[in-house]
């Protein structure tokens, strides 16, 4: 499944990445997988609940760290680097959409878009600027001072998406974004995500919607915690 | 796949003003927790000062009651006795000693030790034995704080030679004498006095009580000279009594001090010294067990408090905060609180050892030490207390805090 991503290429390439937790019984989530997947790509990851589609996307984003194989990012290999490092990299390049939004509810919208960037060392000026922005770019310019229990859940998700594409991340991995939506909010929220994707972004997507899934350009399907390359 | 290389980090520092503000933001927007949290700590700190304040205070009364009990009597004795007369301190002993430096009153006492006196109320009244018969010079009342019920006997009365008489509280029960104020006879072995007053009670001479006391000149007159014993009761201001005690003999036979015995009598200070200071130690201990319970209670609600908030904290790591970032946002919260409710306590703490300290008459007092170490003081109890849970909290993965809900 690396495609024609080769080592050294930006992008992610995955030799035998697994995840298993030690027993008895020992349990794999993620059996070892080979992986290629390049920026820009508007991925699709499939599979029935509990077939390990989040443990994929934690695994890709570095939420969760690998047991066996090589992870290398843009051609370097992050398989063993330190908690710290880790940090530093799921912040540089991967950008997270969460079902339930998890804004905090104490912030205002710029603020929360804010918090990625404070992590980053950004100064103060600069992360306003680039909150503004990147609200702007999900179309809520209007609404940045308000609180999350003040917008509706397709504005809170679309802050959670600002936020995840404001230092201007690699990758944007979402886990079920338009599961808290009613359909024509989560048809906009995925209209976005396409949006981002056409950017040149990496959206990878987890989904359980056949139609949803079928947008993207490429798709995953886990079963078993086995991945493999599904029909487009 | 020959591999890449390895990834080398770029620290990122956040300043301690994003985590300031960071914290205060928290803490700000959980009013219910925070007021629990810090209330914890307040009460402790409250505690804390007010003990250590009312045990200064306690103290400070202790001390005062120490100095009201520094010596102010000098009991002088002939060394070594004449013959038993009366003139062992000499005609003007009283003049002599009242002038003596620190000195306020003083009384020659003799009593008859050889015989028993018996003595009635009026010519008829029932004959009783009575306690010690005394003959006194100088001022009686004041230099034996003796409580008296009509009049006293003081240097005036003493000097002359009146057939007067002051009855002891007691001997005057037993005789049926009620009212001295009606100036009534006793006998003393057929020799009549009138009573001028009753000794209710003394404290330098507890014996007076039961006794009769009347004046020197007239006890020698009518009850003779001999077999006596004669001791000077000299009563100094506070504290002056060692000084005098040294002085007096000077003062009384310049060329032969060794003649007199001079006793201070003494209220046991090194005992009450030592309760004090044991109360200082019993307080100390429970002030600072009331701190480490503090300690304890603000670490088992951080701890609550950071299992609440696990999946935030998840979200910072997954936006890339590294674990000594929420390890000190963790901690700067908690010490935050702490700070702030270390304040709150010191006021509450020094407000309720002042009403304590009022209430009881005691000095007023704040320990000025225990208010020094109370803020920071409850500012690391506040940031330990937080630090077990936050290293709680940084060992979830990111993923696993996420899932949390």
């Amino acid at each position: 499944m690396s495609e024609a991503l080769e080592p050294g290429q930006r992008g992610i390439v995955w030799k035998g990445v697994g995840l298993s937790y030690p027993g008895p019984p020992v349990v794999e989530s993620l059996r070892p997988t080979d992986l290629g997947l390049e920026p820009g790509a508007y991925v699709a990851i499939t599979g029935p609940s509990g077939s390990g589609k989040s443990t994929l996307l934690n695994v890709l984003g570095l939420l969760d760290r690998s047991t066996t194989g090589r992870f290398l990012l843009d051609g370097v290999d992050v398989t063993h680097c330190r908690d710290a490092d880790q940090a530093e990299l799921r912040a540089r390049s991967f950008g997270f959409v969460f079902q339930r939004f998890h804004l905090l509810p104490t912030l205002s919208a710029r603020e929360n878009v804010e918090l990625s960037l404070m992590y980053a060392g950004a100064r103060p000026s600069e992360r306003r600027d680039l909150a503004a922005a990147a609200l702007e770019r999900v179309g809520l310019s209007d609404r940045w001072s308000h609180r999350p229990t003040e917008l509706s859940g397709g504005e809170q998700q679309r802050v959670a998406i600002a936020r995840a594409i404001v230092r201007d991340q690699q990758f944007l991995l979402a886990d079920e974004p338009t599961g808290s939506l009613d359909s024509r909010t989560a048809a906009s929220v995925l209209d976005l995500l396409e949006s981002l994707a056409s950017d040149g972004r990496g959206v990878i997507h987890v989904t359980h919607n056949e139609s949803v899934a079928h947008r993207a350009s490429r798709r995953l399907h886990v079963l078993d915690g086995v991945v493999s390359e599904g029909d487009r | 796949m020959t591999g890449g290389r390895r990834h080398r980090s770029n620290p990122i520092r956040l300043s301690p003003g994003d985590i300031m503000r960071d914290a205060a933001r928290t803490i700000r927007s959980r009013p219910g927790r925070t007021v629990g949290l810090g209330l914890a700590v307040a009460l402790g700190v409250a505690t804390f000062v007010g003990v250590l304040s009312m045990s200064d205070a306690a103290d400070r009364q202790v001390q005062r009651r120490i100095a009201a009990a520094r010596p102010e009597l000098v009991k002088l004795r002939p060394n070594v006795p004449s013959d038993g007369l009366f003139d062992d301190f000499g005609a003007d002993v009283v003049e002599r000693v009242d002038g003596t430096a620190g000195v306020r009153q003083s009384v020659v006492v003799h009593t008859y030790t050889d015989r028993a006196f018996r003595v009635r109320l009026g010519s008829d009244g029932e004959q009783v034995e009575t306690g010690p018969v005394m003959g006194v010079e100088g001022d009686f009342v004041e230099a034996t704080r003796s409580d008296t019920e009509g009049q006293g006997l003081d240097a005036t009365t003493t000097a002359g030679r009146a057939h007067v008489a002051v009855v002891g509280g007691a001997l005057a029960d037993r005789i049926g004498l009620a009212d001295p104020t009606t100036r009534p006879t006793i006998w003393v072995e057929g020799v009549p006095f009138m009573v001028i007053g009753l000794v209710t009670d003394s404290r330098y001479l507890s014996g007076a009580v039961d006794g009769v006391i009347i004046p020197r000149r007239t006890a020698i007159a009518t009850l003779g000279e001999e077999v006596f014993d004669s001791t000077a009761y000299v009563r100094t201001e506070r504290g002056s009594a060692d000084t005098a005690a040294v002085a007096l003999p000077l003062r009384l036979t310049p060329q032969a001090p060794e003649r007199w015995a001079a006793e201070v009598p003494r209220v046991p200070i090194d005992v009450a010294e030592g309760i004090s200071a044991d109360l200082r130690n019993l307080s100390l201990a429970m002030a600072a067990l009331v701190l480490f319970i503090g300690a304890v209670a603000i670490g088992n609600a951080m701890m609550r408090s950071v299992f609440e908030r696990t999946p935030e904290i998840g979200l910072r790591r997954a936006l890339g905060a590294r674990s000594r970032h929420v390890l000190s946002l963790l901690v700067v919260e908690a010490a935050l609180i702490g700070t702030v409710a270390g304040i709150l306590g010191v006021v509450i703490g020094v407000v309720a050892s002042l009403a304590v300290a009022g209430h009881n008459h005691w000095p007023i007092t704040v320990s000025d030490w225990a208010v020094a170490v109370s803020v920071p003081g409850a500012m690391a109890v506040g940031a330990l207390g937080g630090l077990p849970p936050a290293i709680t909290a940084i060992r979830i993965t990111p993923s696993q805090a996420l899932r949390r809900e």
